[in-house]
């Protein structure tokens, strides 16, 4: 069984956040190696921290080297508006991505400065829900629940990739979603819940879970250590430590 | 895996189930007006216990920390259900002190109580007020236990709050609940300057890092394990432990030798004559 992990980052930061941060890449690789976690969804810093081409180019580089070492990384890109012409245009987005070894992309309007609604961001979401490629919609990233709820509402068949940054149990939150958006999958990066992982796959089905540890914030370990013990089925537990993530990508269309 | 370089991760991930037990220090029970959870009920708390190889549990129930006129009863009942198991901590709740009476409760059930429980923020009030002294002289005669919920730069029960408990009350083993979230290092130096304060593990699994700040500077044997059960599950703790960067040692104070010592340390004497009270 091999471990991938849908919520990965790396990238100097300058403001002493995370508490201990990943630096570079190969930094990454030597704590995924020791988790014994096989590769998954990346996200440079950069992209929020020093500019988006910056971070978006530095993630692509790294991901085509890495799977030139046949490692198993998806690059995570940030979208931003068409209008300022700093990212590939919708329509032409995809076949993009897929020439640079990304798998999925994610919006953080707070970080990068801009409204997030139809007008902004619609064509967006409406070609990423037609090609069915990930959209990772996090309060980690800025966004609030109620802008999740209506990008949901907006693009209902969206492969959608949610996650509450929120420390506390938040199955009020999430619930609602998972319940009805059928292409919604929930990164467990923060899932922390005594039972959560057990009470999600029972009402929702494995399919739906995607492991993830939000490293380098947090300890990769805890993660590992709550769906391997989950009492849950180990074939959940497989899909849920991987195949599910594959699956979602492979079905992504690119071109 | 979690950590290659662990034996006692990697006898956990084959069987998912830690090869050793746990004592855990920080725990709550029953629901929460603000979230849901999968279980909460005693009878499921224990049966979590079990599955996660927890020996005995230190709580204090969401009805005695939110219902300050009828919610402790609800703490005693749960002990006597599975009194080898479970051990409460009595609430402080600063605006309703009546100490005669509840330091009465503590006194007269050591098989109940193993001390009480202060949280200032909540209370919006602070634990090192002198109002909460009859509480804090008890525990330092009975050398039981005071759980303090701790957070980072808080002024009702940051880092010098409790420095000021520590220092006039030496005798008291003072957890500090959540490591003082936020502003971990005023915490590691408290646990350098008194001898009487222990961290514990709730919050901390989502600072990655100040685990192995707080084995560097304090040593692993002053950190118990705590979960804030059911809010959090007890494995996302454990595979924080088992992925830190720290010896398969610290490892096993954390988990269980530091409980032991700390429960046989304090014992279950009574230093007061009810009679007084």
């Amino acid at each position: 069984m091999e471990i991938l992990d849908c919520n990965l980052s790396f990238g100097a930061t300058n403001n002493g956040e995370p508490y201990k941060n990943c630096d570079t890449f190969r930094e990454l690789l030597a704590e995924l190696d020791r988790a014994g976690i096989g590769g998954g969804l990346v996200r440079c810093a950069y992209s929020d921290t020093v500019g988006v081409r910056y971070g978006n180019d530095f993630i692509a580089r790294t991901v085509l080297s890495a799977r030139a070492e046949n490692r198993r990384f998806w690059g995570v890109w940030a979208a931003l508006p068409p209008f300022t012409g700093e990212t590939p245009s919708p329509a032409n987005l995809p076949g993009v991505m897929a020439k640079n070894g990304i798998g999925a992309v994610y919006v953080d309007p707070q970080t990068h400065r801009y409204e997030l609604n139809s007008l902004t961001m619609g064509d967006f979401f409406a070609v990423m829900e037609d090609c069915r490629i990930p959209v990772l919609l996090s309060t980690a990233h800025n966004l609030s629940m109620a802008q999740i709820y209506a990008i949901m509402e907006n693009f209902p068949r969206l492969t959608a990739v949610v996650s509450d940054g929120d420390c506390w149990p938040n199955g009020r939150r999430l619930y609602p979603l998972a319940d009805r958006y059928e292409n919604l999958r929930l990164d467990l990066s923060y899932v922390m819940d005594a039972g959560g992982v057990e009470d999600m796959t029972a009402r929702f089905g494995a399919k739906k879970l995607l492991f993830g540890t939000a490293f380098p914030a947090r300890y990769t370990g805890s993660m590992l250590a709550v769906v391997r013990a989950a009492a849950i089925p180990d074939a959940d537990r497989e899909k849920i430590f991987g195949g599910n993530l594959e699956d979602m990508l492979k079905e992504a269309r690119f071109s | 895996m979690i950590n290659r370089k662990s034996e006692l991760a990697r006898a956990f991930w084959e069987t998912g189930k830690l090869p050793c037990k746990i004592y855990d220090f920080h725990a709550h029970m029953d629901e929460h007006a603000q979230i849901y959870f999968p279980f909460s009920n005693v009878d499921d708390m224990v049966r979590d216990m079990d599955a996660n190889g927890v020996e005995k549990l230190f709580f204090c129930g969401h009805f005695a920390l939110d219902d300050p006129l009828n919610g402790e009863k609800y703490n005693v009942s749960a002990v006597k259900k599975y009194p080898d198991r479970l051990r409460a901590y009595h609430i402080i709740h600063s605006r309703h002190l009546d100490p005669e009476r509840e330091l009465r409760e503590v006194d007269t059930q050591p098989d109940v109580y193993a001390g009480f429980k202060i949280l200032g923020d909540y209370n919006a009030f602070p634990i090192d007020d002198p109002c909460h002294d009859p509480y804090y002289d008890y525990l330092n005669q009975t050398k039981k236990l005071l759980l303090v919920h701790t957070w980072g730069g808080s002024a009702n029960n940051g880092a010098e709050n409790v420095a000021h408990i520590a220092e006039r009350f030496p005798e008291i083993r003072i957890i500090c609940g959540h490591s003082f979230y936020g502003k971990q290092k005023e915490g590691v130096a408290l646990t350098k300057q008194y001898p009487n304060v222990y961290y514990e593990l709730t919050a901390i699994p989502i600072v990655r890092g100040y685990l192995e700040d707080i084995v560097n500077a304090a040593g692993s044997e002053r950190i118990l394990f705590g979960t804030d059960l059911p809010w959090f599950s007890t494995m996302h703790g454990v595979g924080m432990v088992l992925g830190a960067d720290v010896t398969d040692d610290d490892r096993l104070n954390i988990f269980y030798r530091n409980g032991e010592r700390l429960l046989a340390a304090i014992g279950q004497q009574s230093a007061v004559d009810s009679r007084q009270l």
